[in-house]
This record gives structure tokens, C-alpha cells and sequence, in this order.
């Protein structure tokens, strides 16, 4: 017995110094480059595929001689978990010298003063100015602060509607068109309802309860989340109730979704779910099945077809000792060919050249050319500089909602006045 | 010829002497004690009057974020949801963690105790997150194995986690599930402790089971009895993997914790001086739970013969 733990001590200690050369291998590898001039960029956790992302680095590094330091930033709770790490850096004194952020965080950055604009350094390095020009225009605009770009869009995401074709056929329908209606797309999810032979329940779809992704519908009922100045809710307003009520309704009324938190998110790989609402970043979770039974189409029209978009960028950090070289990378990073060789599935690339080339001509999902379509008329999320506490306001109303214990109009009344609270400084 | 004076001298050099080796031994502990704890509490002190977000200076708002607690529904309302976890899972955890450490002692084939003793302690070596998105899943309403079985009875769909009153018998399954080998470990290692000549002098005095019981085993268990309900309240007034990852302390405030709320003022809302303000609320909770648990602590027997 004794050599027995005996053995089982050795082989813990051998396993953990093992996991301890793994650790200094990792960090070996995150720098490419010799490490003589280096700037670091940090990044939410590995969202990219790694090797493209060192590869397009060690390009970069060929041409400029300077090597890049990735740090990849573990947290939990989503954007706003990043966001306050990279705060807590920089209030550290280690800020990173260039940041990905996602517009969620970007009036953070901004009224926080912690990045700087571009417009110096594109005119001072054309050469990594021209790099960008073919990013579409539309992706840059929420990034642009009195004439000052703070960063070049590299990927985004809009909401669109994700159909399981299996299950379409199914119910014996076809795919709809693009630009459906809401009535049309209670039908399908009526029709996509039921019980199998073997008891299993299906449903024909599945109600959104995140900010971006609701705020998708309510801009095509013709509401949102905020007034366009972004100083006031307008969350309860007749169009906002009547939408969230439609939604409610789904579920408890007309019972064709499970109640939002009761999925595992597999369900619409296992026939189990009809429809859902996201944008091109679950074609990864597609692939990774290989199950390619799926359509996408706008999300269903009431007063327009408003479509939505939330952007990333390369902020350059204020506390940046190398801005120069920040920005070069920035600009490399957003060039077609590293969004080309970086973003496969996570992402709708924001150059045009690669919309066309990538997504385009993809045929998986069926009807992926909504995605680059979509780019000439999306709207930004809203997303002010109190966005994290308004979120958990949001979320906190519309879990009531949803859980169909509050009414909708009480609800959103209450949801208002603590926003409005919050934007006016409380 | 030694003096009186030249032995006092002594002494008290050795005693200094004493003193300072002591000093010195302690010192690593009391280092990090000063780092991690005293300096941290005159900080949240100091906190409390400013409006602070990490990024900027520290600015002083006076009393604003005091006005604030008064003001704000939301910390009654998550303080007593913490109260409703601690006075739903402590009981039970008790009982239960008890009763299998005596039906555990009782057994006399030492595979099936050690066994027994692997698959109860098995959950608490599993990390929370991970068990606890496991669970969610179990829990689902609508595709969860609960439901499933109970619809096998014929039972309508039970939303779990989607329910304020669902939610807490949802918890406590799960808490049970994940930390009563911890607390049975502690019962049963005091158990094993009691000297079984007690009880075999009672048995022949005629005692029954149940006088044996409430008699010799509670009293003399009685310190790891208040040992465990002490760190377990204090863990449970503290209680935030369970709310955050299984319902997100929804729906609306229905399962946050204080904790909960603590956590997010500080890390997602970046209102640091609020929150502390809300943390020296705690600290005054558990401290006072704790005072109490102490002064009222005279059926806790430390005789053991």
C-alpha cells in the first residue's frame, strides 16, 4: 500500500512539472519573433484559429521586424468580463499596446481615455493606410468620433435566422424567402413543432434573450433599446411591448419554444430545435458536427428589415509606449489578406474583397451571401458607455419576461426607469 | 556571586530573546495576514467614500455611496435570498451529512467504507463550474433527464431554474449533491474518534440505540458539529458558483446572492466604492452570525472522557 502512494506521489509531481513545461512552452510560443523590438495585443481568449493567427504575426514580423507578444485574457461573463481585465491591466500598469475589442466595450475605451485615434499614424505610414482601404465603410463608422477613427473594422456579426433544413423537410416546407415576414415565420414555427414516434419533443424555434440579439428583432419592429443619442431607454415603447409580448408568446402561448435557459445549445445540431437567431459565429459549432442542414434568412420583418451588426477592432492603448508600431500591426491585422487567413467561420470578414471570396460563395450555410448582403444596411448595436450595467439590467427584466413572471408592459416600464437612471449618472 | 540584578538582567534578555524568535516565526504569516487581510479592510474602508472604476483616480463623493445603500431595494432583496440559501441548505446538509456518517460508521467491511468514503467525497474534488453546467443541463426544463423522468409519471415539466420557487429546491439537490461528502467527512472522522468502550459501557447498561444517540455520540461530536455549521453558514452567506452559473441570479433578482451583487457592482459595473460599501455589509453579517454562533455555543462539550 505504502508503494503504492508512494507511486501515485511520484506520478503527480511528474505530472505537474510536465504541465509546467507545457505552461513556459505555451508562453514561448505566444511570442513571434526574436523579441527585440515587441508589442503585445491582447485577445478574448483563443476565438481565433491559432495557427492562422501566428502565421499571419510572424508575416508581419518578417516585414517589420517587430515581434508581437500575444496575450490571451481568460474571463468569464462575456465582453464586459474582458473589458474589465483589460481595465485592470492597464490600471496595473500593463497595458497591452494594442486590444481587440468588440463595439460592446468601444465608449468604454473611448470616455475612459484609454485608446487614441488613428488618423496620425495612417497618415504618417500611408503604406499601412492603403492596407485597410478596402474595408467597408459602414464598419468603420461607429469607430469614428469627430473625424478621429479609433480602430478598422476586422470581423462583425449581424442576426439572422438559422433554419434546420431537416427539420424543415420535415414538415414539408421549403425555405423561405430571405425577407420573411413575422407571420410567416410563426407558421414555420408552428409547423416545426411537435412529437416524434419515440417521445422525443421538437421545437420550431427558440427565443433570443441577449442584448445584441433582441436588439436585432426590436430594429425590425421599427424599436430599441436606447433613443439614437443614446441618453435615454425607449425600451418600453408600444412597438418594444408588443414585440417582447409576441416573443412571450411563443413560448407560453402558442408553445412552440422551450423556455430560454433550458437549452444546452445542441439542440438545433440534434433536430430538437427548428429555428434560432445568431449571426456566422456558430458555423464554427456546425462544422465541428459536420452538420451542414442549415439555411439562414433574415430575421423575420415587421415594420423593416433592419439588419443589426456588432464590430470588432485593434484599439490602439493610450498607455502604449509604441504606438507606431501598434498602429502597423493594428492596420496588418485588418488588411483582406490576414482577415483571408484568420477568419474562416467565426466572423463576417469587414473587407469587401473577402465577404465576396469567403462568405459569399459559401455554401454552408445555405443563402450565406445574407451575410455580406447585410453590410450596406446595418445598423450598429447600441452600446454607450454604461452598456455593462445597463446589460444586466436588460437581462435581469427580460429573464422575468421570459420566465413569465412579470407581465411584459411592467417589465419593461421598470427596465426604463433603472436605465434611464443609469444614463443620467445615478 | 551572581547577583539578583545580574539574573533579572538575564531573564530578561532571554525574554527579549524569546520575544523576537517568536516574532520571527510568526512573521511570514503575519505578513501575509497584514497584505491580504488588514491592509485589504482599511482599503474597502477608504473606498467607501469615493467613486472609484480602476481606471481613474479615486475621487471622494462623500457620503453618496452610503445614500445609495439606503436607497437601493436591491440589498435587502439579495441579502435575504443569501439568508433563504443558508437556512435551506444548512439543515439539510447536517442531517444528511450526519446520517451517512453513521450509516457509514456502522459498517464493518472496510472495502465498502472506503468505498463509500470515495464515491460521497467524489463530488467536492469536482470542480463547481464544470459540475454545474452538467447540472444545468440535467435540470433543463424542457430537455433535461429530471423532467424527462418525471414525465414518465405523468408530472408536468418542473422549470427548474426558470422559476423563483423552482429554483431553490434546485440548489439545494445540487449543493447536497456537490459538498455533503465534505461535511460527512468531518462527522464521520469524529465518529471514529468517540472511544467505543462509552458505548459499549452504556449498552450494557441497558441503553437503547437512541439514547446512545442523543446521549454519548451528539455531545461528543458536538465540536465538529459546531465547527461545521459555522463554516458552513459563513460559506453559504457567501454562496455565488451555484447562483452565477446556474441561474445567473435570475429570473430578475429571484436566486442573486449578495455576493452576487457584490461582484457585480465591483467587476462588471466598475462602481468599486459602492461595492465596498456593500462588502463591509457582509463582513458585518457574517461577523455577527459568527459572534452569535459563539456566545450561544454552550452545548458544544470539548469533555471527551
Amino acid at each position: 500500500m505504502k508503494k503504492l502512494l508512494s507511486l501515485v506521489l511520484v506520478l503527480m509531481m511528474l505530472l505537474t512539472c510536465c504541465v509546467a513545461f507545457a505552461e513556459e512552452a505555451t508562453n514561448e510560443t505566444n511570442l513571434i519573433g526574436d523579441g527585440a523590438n515587441t508589442i503585445s495585443i491582447a485577445f478574448d481568449g483563443e476565438s481565433f484559429n491559432e495557427e492562422a493567427l501566428f502565421g499571419v504575426l510572424q508575416d508581419f514580423y518578417e516585414e517589420t521586424g517587430i515581434s508581437v507578444e500575444v496575450i490571451y485574457v481568460a474571463s468569464t461573463g462575456g465582453w464586459g468580463g474582458f473589458f474589465s481585465k483589460i481595465q485592470t491591466m492597464i490600471a496595473g500598469g500593463d497595458a497591452p499596446d494594442l486590444i481587440r475589442i468588440a463595439i460592446e466595450g468601444f465608449q468604454i475605451f473611448l470616455q475612459n481615455d484609454m485608446i487614441v485615434p488613428m488618423n496620425e499614424y495612417a497618415e504618417k505610414y500611408p503604406e499601412f493606410a492603403a492596407l485597410v482601404e478596402d474595408n467597408h465603410e459602414k464598419l468603420v463608422e461607429p469607430f469614428t468620433v469627430d473625424g478621429q477613427i479609433y480602430g478598422y473594422g476586422f470581423d462583425w456579426n449581424n442576426v439572422v435566422t438559422h433554419i434546420n433544413t431537416n427539420m424543415l423537410a420535415e414538415a414539408g416546407l421549403e425555405i423561405p424567402d430571405v425577407n420573411w415576414t413575422v407571420d410567416e415565420y410563426l407558421e414555420y414555427a408552428r409547423a416545426m413543432t411537435g412529437t416524434r414516434e419515440d417521445g422525443t419533443k421538437h421545437y420550431g424555434t427558440q427565443v433570443s434573450t441577449s442584448w445584441f440579439e433582441l436588439s436585432a428583432w426590436l430594429y425590425n419592429w421599427g424599436a430599441s433599446i436606447l433613443n439614437d443619442e443614446m441618453t435615454e431607454s425607449t425600451i418600453n415603447s408600444p412597438e418594444a411591448v408588443e414585440m417582447f409580448q409576441f416573443l412571450h408568446d411563443l413560448i407560453y402561448v402558442e408553445q412552440v419554444a422551450p423556455v430560454p435557459g433550458s437549452t444546452s445549445g445542441n439542440e438545433f445540431l440534434t433536430d430538437q430545435i427548428g429555428m434560432y437567431f445568431a449571426g456566422r459565429w456558430t458555423l464554427g459549432q456546425y462544422l465541428n458536427n459536420d452538420f451542414n442542414s442549415v439555411a439562414v434568412v433574415y430575421v423575420p420583418t415587421k415594420a423593416t428589415n433592419q439588419v443589426i451588426s456588432g464590430i470588432g477592432i485593434f484599439p490602439i492603448a493610450k498607455a502604449s509606449e509604441k504606438k507606431d508600431e501598434a498602429y502597423k500591426l493594428a492596420a496588418w491585422l485588418s488588411s483582406a489578406d490576414s482577415q483571408s487567413r484568420i477568419m474562416s467561420y467565426s466572423a463576417i470578414p469587414s473587407s469587401k474583397k473577402c465577404m465576396d471570396e469567403i462568405v459569399r460563395t459559401s455554401d454552408l450555410p445555405i443563402n450565406s451571401y445574407i451575410y455580406a448582403d447585410s453590410a450596406d444596411i446595418a445598423k450598429s448595436v447600441q452600446c454607450p458607455a454604461t452598456y455593462a450595467d445597463l446589460q444586466l439590467i436588460f437581462d435581469r427584466y427580460v429573464s422575468l419576461i421570459f420566465a413569465d413572471e412579470m407581465d411584459v408592459q411592467s417589465a419593461l416600464d421598470a427596465c426604463k426607469e433603472e436605465m434611464d437612471m443609469v444614463l443620467m449618472g445615478f | 556571586m551572581v547577583t539578583n540584578a545580574e539574573i533579572m538582567r538575564a531573564q530578561k534578555k532571554r525574554r527579549r530573546k524569546d520575544t523576537l524568535s517568536a516574532y520571527l516565526f510568526l512573521s511570514p504569516a503575519l505578513l501575509i495576514y497584514i497584505c491580504f487581510f488588514v491592509i485589504p479592510i482599511i482599503m474597502v474602508g477608504y473606498l467607501t467614500f469615493h467613486k472609484y472604476n480602476v481606471i481613474t483616480p479615486a475621487v471622494w463623493n462623500d457620503y453618496k455611496n452610503f445614500i445609495r445603500l439606503t436607497m437601493d431595494k436591491r440589498v435587502p432583496l439579495t441579502i435575504w435570498n443569501s439568508f433563504k440559501m443558508v437556512l435551506l441548505i444548512c439543515p439539510m446538509h447536517i442531517i444528511v451529512s450526519l446520517l451517512l456518517a453513521l450509516g457509514v460508521n456502522s459498517i464493518r467491511n472496510r472495502t465498502a467504507v472506503f468505498a463509500m468514503r470515495t464515491i460521497l467525497y467524489f463530488p467536492v474534488l469536482v470542480s463547481v463550474t464544470a459540475v454545474a453546467l452538467a447540472w444545468k443541463f440535467i435540470f433543463s426544463t424542457d430537455f433535461g433527464v429530471i423532467n424527462w423522468f418525471l414525465s414518465l409519471l405523468g408530472c408536468d415539466p418542473i422549470p427548474w431554474l426558470q422559476s423563483s420557487f423552482w429554483a431553490y429546491p434546485a440548489f439545494m439537490i445540487f449543493s447536497l449533491w456537490k459538498n455533503v461528502g465534505l461535511y460527512f467527512l468531518y462527522f464521520y472522522i469524529a465518529l471514529r474518534g468517540i472511544d467505543r468502550s462509552i458505548l459499549e459501557a452504556a449498552e450494557l447498561d441497558g441503553a437503547k440505540p437512541a439514547r446512545k444517540f442523543f446521549s454519548i455520540t451528539l455531545p461528543m461530536i458536538s465540536p465538529t458539529t459546531f465547527f461545521v455549521v459555522v463554516t458552513m453558514l459563513i460559506g453559504c452567506m457567501q454562496i455565488f458558483d451555484e447562483p452565477y452559473i446556474l441561474t445567473n441570479g435570475g429570473p430578475g433578482d429571484a436566486t442573486r446572492s449578495f455576493s452576487m451583487y457584490i461582484y457585480e457592482t465591483a467587476f462588471v459595473s466598475q462602481n468599486y466604492g459602492y461595492a465596498c460599501v456593500l462588502a463591509l455589509i457582509m463582513m458585518a453579517i457574517v461577523l455577527t452570525i459568527t459572534l452569535i454562533q459563539f456566545k450561544g455555543n454552550s452545548w458544544v462539550s470539548y469533555e471527551r472522557d
